[in-house]
């Protein structure tokens, strides 16, 4: 392939531009997408902009990308089957002492490029942070707000609370 | 992931200047479809936004709150349940060994789910009353029904259920005590019955002629710890299905037979073609085994003596032989179909 050569530039939210191998930047379907719909890339010197990922962001996922550029493409089957299996490796290492605002951007930036393996990775791993914790304690380590009003709260307390109920640890 | 405590102030002080992410309703069904439905629960009590996506249907195609799904054995709420059974459609219930599942608890799952309801384990369930199993007869989808260990129940309501269920391929009847004409002859009618269990149970020879005058495609077979099941019954069995065969694994483990009729029987096998593997004790009848049957290529499995019905051979087995389907979870539950035949 002749496109392993060609480089195209990308432009981050906060104005940072990186040059990357298309063949790298191709393993983001949205970026794939808008180079073969628009011609984009070819002998064109202006940027793509990416508004949402910024410049720190978009060098992960090209870390990532990088790193992961000559894996085998995967099914498309979305949630299909989603394996559970402990990243190992490279992936391991990547997510590891992620702090958590940098994994939530990584992950939409996941989802907007649509790099699928990315995705499935940072999920993982924030599945991971959730196992095993109740409501309050999930809450507290993603900053998230109880927004139920009391009578909801107790509603959903009664109707979700039954499998917890004499066998818990 | 617990590393991220110590640091919980500062990064507080972080997410308050940068706003806390908001992840997409997309992103957060990726995350859950990671979770059994009883940590779906606990996560859909956090906010409404999570409550909404957790009753997103594509969670609850699979609901597993059988054993493989939660670490200790779960006592079931009928109405806990039928509010989680009300998000699917439910292709697929996995109640193993759950505590306190009755006649009423099948009820709300007949209810919510009768015409979906292709997959049904209620493995160890042993609480299910004699008739207990009477709400079933109305899940007429059922291809893949584990009734192994519920004990209570009587060959009437199982053979109520037998009938209403044509569809059936996968039945597992190990363990019930109280198997008889009824269920032999309900057998009889199921026609793409490809996988039977009959572990320890008071199958006989009249039991067997039910079903060799039905044959339905069988290629599973279990017979493990059945006294009662004579040599030339089962003979018969085999010998009906004549040259169309397709039974490939036949499970013949703690039966009463001598070295010499196995010897025997031996030749019978080499006839079937399509029979892979033949489960014997080793130490009954080894020597001679060898010998009839290395033509025939067939492999032994020495006999695990123990009678646990946790020691789920099939469970988890089978339903991966009946992919496709919803298989949430597939890797981290789910063995292949091909580790029982190692």
């Amino acid at each position: 392939m002749t496109t392993s050569e060609k480089f195209v530039k990308l432009r981050s939210s906060d104005d940072k531009e990186f040059e990357v191998p298309v063949k790298i930047v191709g393993m983001s379907v949205t970026i794939k997408n808008m180079l073969e719909d628009l011609g984009l890339g070819d002998s064109d010197e202006s940027p793509i902009p990416l508004p949402n990922v910024s410049g720190s962001i978009l060098e992960k996922v090209i870390e990532y990308c990088t790193e992961h550029q000559h894996d085998d493409p995967q099914p498309d089957d979305d949630l299909a089957h989603v394996d559970n299996d402990e990243p190992e490796g490279f992936d391991a290492e990547f997510v590891r002492d992620m702090d958590q605002g940098t994994l939530f951007h990584l992950i939409l930036a996941a989802n907007f490029l649509d790099i699928k393996s990315l995705l499935d990775l940072t999920c993982k791993h924030v599945a991971s942070m959730i196992k095993n914790k109740g409501p309050q304690e999930i809450r507290d380590q993603f900053n998230i707000r109880n927004d139920f009003t009391p009578e909801e709260e107790e509603r959903v307390q009664k109707e979700n609370d039954w499998t917890n109920s004499g066998s818990n640890p | 992931m617990d590393t991220l405590q110590p640091r919980q102030g500062i990064r507080l002080r972080k997410c308050m200047d940068v706003r806390p992410v908001v992840l997409p309703d997309d992103v957060l069904l990726n995350i859950f479809s990671r979770f059994s439905p009883r940590e779906l629960l606990v996560l859909m009590q956090v906010c409404r936004q999570w409550r909404r996506v957790g009753c997103h249907p594509h969670l609850w195609t699979y609901v597993n709150f059988g054993l493989a799904g939660c670490e200790l054995e779960l006592q079931v709420d009928d109405q806990g349940l039928g509010s989680c059974l009300r998000l699917g459609p439910v292709f697929q219930l996995d109640l193993e060994l759950c505590r306190g599942v009755r006649q009423a608890t099948l009820a709300v799952v007949a209810t919510q789910c009768a015409t979906t309801l292709q997959r049904l384990n209620l493995a160890g369930c042993r609480s299910i009353s004699p008739s207990g199993l009477a709400p079933l007869v109305q899940c007429t989808q059922l291809r893949v029904l584990s009734l192994r260990g519920c004990v209570q129940c009587s060959d009437e309501s199982i053979a109520g259920v037998l009938r209403a269920c044509p569809k059936l391929a996968y039945l597992d009847l190990g363990f019930i005590p109280g198997l008889d004409k009824q269920v032999g002859q309900a057998l009889g009618q199921l026609p793409h019955l490809r996988h039977l269990s009959l572990r320890a149970t008071p199958t006989n020879g009249t039991f067997l002629t039910h079903l060799a005058r039905a044959n339905p495609p069988l290629q599973f077979l279990s017979l493990r710890k059945c006294p009662l099941v004579p040599m030339p019954a089962l003979a018969a069995l085999l010998r009906t299905e004549g040259p169309r065969t397709h039974m490939q694994r036949l499970d013949l483990r703690q039966m009463p037979y001598t070295a010499e009729a196995l010897a025997h029987f031996a030749t019978l096998l080499d006839t079937l073609q399509s029979l892979l593997y033949v489960d014997v004790d080793a130490m009954l009848v080894m020597e001679r085994f060898v010998l009839t049957s290395a033509v025939g290529g067939y492999q032994y499995q020495a006999a695990a003596l123990d009678d646990d019905p946790r020691d789920s051979l099939q469970n988890n087995t089978f339903y991966a032989a009946f992919a496709p389907g919803p298989t949430r979870l597939a890797g981290a539950h789910h063995e292949t179909y091909g580790c029982i035949l190692d």
